[in-house]
């Protein structure tokens, strides 16, 4: 009965917003990584899953899904263990967003971002600057 | 999950026919075939009034330029789109074939309208583009006798 | 002072920013073919876009994030995505229809073929969706948009039967020319341009975007009480000129020209030069707040960094989602479709799609998570807002038979 109340719990925070540690959006609760302790049977939520492809793939669309995560993770990996997993610990805080304690740089779910920044607006004169007064 | 598959299904199904109907829609107006007098006297009709939006259009424009209320390419633009809707009108129409005896009458009585319509407009044009809004306007007042054929065929068959 | 200031230019932008491209289509082409029996229909649109634009303010300044942000983690990532698509697919009709209304407004001045406009209008956008400040961009086009006034004085220089139109408005009837299908198709798009999902989408960013707090929840009251009626007034104003001037002599809108001709015929070249820097200054505003609206919504399901109070550089994904829109709307712009016909288009589909946008507002004003329990709607919005919902349902249902029934209200 308390697993499944933890697990409950845990299920809220699938679609919340991610945000770095200095502040930056870094994408959603994509998916969670369920585990099953092996003695007690409890599930506990070991990470949080976030990036190109995690959604498709939740969603059911899994070969597209897979696909998206290795070609995104190929083409511009950070430097990001995990390719879209975020352990427990660097997690400071749940909510409606929830908190890391890493820079948005080391995550997966930010790899478009990079490209984007690379690829293109680096190209664009201005982009530099700040917009609002 | 059969029941998802359905409505996805469902969806797309509304979804894609949606897009068909935008896509013919924004294209030109396709007007078909006629195959009874009936269908080839609504086409005249429905044509004949837009002729008659696109000729009085035009005339208004000329009566506003005629009095300086109006400034060269605005004047320059609304008489050309005119211009150019009423020739679409009047390529259009001819291409239908009528289905019968009295179709062609009916053709034969508003095929020479459009053309007078079109003729007329384009005096206005060159009246405008040329910057003598007078002559513009002179021109525009010409284009009453046109209106009034055109209202008598709408009249006739409504 | 600096604060009632902020108000008040807060007011004039929302009233000139209320009228775009589908405004000035759909309330011309219905004054010119069903006179002021239509007129109801703004002022139940209008009374719509204030009560969810008021609620989609208040959530942005609350929790400082748009209403759409936070539509899938309320409400799950497949209705999310649902929203997603439909939403920005018909955000792309409206923004390619703005930017031919930009390219038409130029020729009309320069005697250019707008097609030949389209590229340049389309680079001009992402330059000052590029590099103007959020706020200035806001207030310059909203404040210009008031040039639409002048349909308004072309009304009271005509002096018409003041008590006719009155008539006319309030005891409405389908005119004798007409079928009660073609007058129900029009009254859908008239309640489509009203409520156009961008508006939304764009007023809660845009609240983000001047970075909003609970101090600012009268701005957002001032705003939409005021500035959409206001807005709602200057459409009327549209309608009943065309009413006048266009259908005594028979002429139906096809062109964007035609919106302005009454003016140029009542009040001279003066009142036609500013009213076509208020069409320019109205779709323009709306070609930005379209694209940005196109960037916003996808950034928000996705979750990156978004707006123009970040630089872009900041912002890399979402600046991409911006510049691809204005790409594609500018690519669809100069095939040469009828951008009267995309307009229409872009308001009828608009209004099939009201239910999406508008109901996670509703549900998301009325949570205490996000809203605390001070700020969650009252039983009296939340007893109009329901209603509303009943119309858009309805609306959303009939929309696309009538089309097919009247041939798009031909």
């Amino acid at each position: 009965m308390t697993s499944g109340r933890v697990l409950h719990a845990a299920l809220h925070l699938l679609d919340h917003q991610l945000r770095d540690r200095d502040g930056r959006l870094c994408g959603k609760v994509d998916d969670l990584e369920l585990t099953r302790s092996a003695d007690t049977g409890t599930v506990y939520v070991t990470a949080i899953l976030s990036g190109p492809g995690r959604l498709l793939y939740r969603l059911g669309r899994r070969r597209l899904g897979g696909w998206l995560q290795q070609t995104a993770v190929a083409a511009e990996v950070p430097s990001d263990p995990g390719e879209g997993r975020i352990p427990m610990d660097q997690i400071a805080s749940f909510g409606p967003i929830v908190q890391l304690t890493v820079p948005a740089d080391q995550l997966a779910s930010d790899a478009g971002e990079h490209w984007a920044r690379d690829h293109v607006i680096a190209h664009i004169p201005g982009g530099r600057h700040h917009a609002a007064e | 999950m059969s029941r998802h598959e359905g409505l996805r299904r469902l969806l797309v199904v509304v979804s894609g026919a949606v897009l068909v109907i935008v896509a013919a829609g924004c294209v030109t107006h396709p007007i078909g075939a006629a195959r009874t007098y009936d269908d080839y006297e609504r086409k005249a009709t429905t044509t004949a009034e837009s002729a008659r939006s696109a000729v009085a259009t035009v005339r208004l424009l000329a009566e506003a330029a005629g009095d300086g209320n109006t400034f060269g390419p605005f004047a320059a633009v609304v008489v050309s789109e005119q211009e150019d809707a009423l020739g679409g009108l009047r390529g259009t129409f001819a291409s239908i074939q009528p289905p019968d005896d009295r179709a062609v009458e009916l053709r034969d009585e508003l095929t020479p309208i459009l053309d007078d319509a079109f003729t007329g407009v384009g005096d206005v044009r060159i009246a405008v583009r040329r910057g003598d809004l007078e002559e513009a306007a002179r021109r525009g007042d010409a284009l009453s006798a046109v209106s009034a054929a055109l209202d008598a065929v709408i009249e006739a068959h409504p | 002072m600096k604060r009632i200031l902020g108000v008040f230019l807060g007011v004039l932008t929302a009233i000139g920013g209320f009228v775009d491209m589908g405004d000035l289509v759909a309330n011309a082409a219905t004054g010119a073919r069903f006179g002021m029996n239509l007129a109801w229909v703004v002022v139940v649109g209008v009374i719509g876009i204030v009560v969810y634009a008021e609620m989609s303010g208040r959530v942005a300044a609350i929790c400082q994030r748009p209403v759409f942000d936070l539509v899938r983690e309320r409400l799950g990532p497949r209705f999310g995505i649902a929203n997603l698509v439909a939403s920005f697919a018909i955000n792309m009709l409206t923004l390619t229809a703005e930017v031919a209304g930009v390219a038409i407004a130029l020729s009309l001045v320069s005697s250019i073929n707008y097609l030949l406009l389209v590229p340049f209008v389309a680079v001009l956008v992402w330059l000052v969706v590029w590099r103007m400040p959020f706020a200035i961009m806001e207030r310059v086009f909203g404040i210009l948009g008031l040039c639409l006034l002048v349909f308004a004085v072309t009304v009271w220089k005509i002096g018409p039967d003041w008590g006719d139109l009155w008539g006319q408005a309030t005891s409405p009837h389908v005119p004798s020319q007409e079928t009660p299908f073609t007058y129900a198709y029009f009254a859908i798009a008239l309640f489509g341009a009203a409520m156009t999902p961008y508006e939304v989408f764009f007023f809660s960013s845009g609240a983000v975007e001047d970075g909003w707090t609970t101090r600012d929840l009268n701005e957002n009251r001032a705003n939409v009480l005021i500035g959409f009626p206001l807005g709602g007034l200057l459409s009327l104003a549209i309608m009943a000129c065309a009413h006048l001037v266009l259908a005594p002599r028979d002429i139906g809108v096809d062109e964007l020209s035609q919106v302005a001709l009454p003016v140029a015929s009542v009040v001279g070249k003066l009142g036609l030069a500013v009213a076509l820097i208020g069409i320019f200054a109205a779709t323009f505003g709306a070609a930005l707040e379209t694209s940005l609206s196109a960037g916003y919504i996808v950034a928000h399901y996705l979750g990156w960094p978004w707006g123009k109070h970040v630089e872009p550089r900041g912002a890399a994904r979402f600046h991409v989602v911006v510049m691809l829109a204005i790409g594609a709307a500018m690519l669809i712009a100069i095939t040469g479709v009828d951008p009267v016909k995309v307009t229409e288009y872009s308001i009828v589909l608009s209004a099939a799609a009201l239910p999406l946008t508008y109901f996670p507002i509703l549900v998301i004003a009325n949570d205490p998570t996000y809203m605390g329990e001070d700020h969650v709607n009252s039983r009296f919005v939340n007893a109009i807002a329901t209603v509303y919902l009943v119309i858009l349902a309805v609306v959303a249902i009939w929309t696309i038979p009538l089309m097919i029934i009247t041939k798009a209200g031909s």
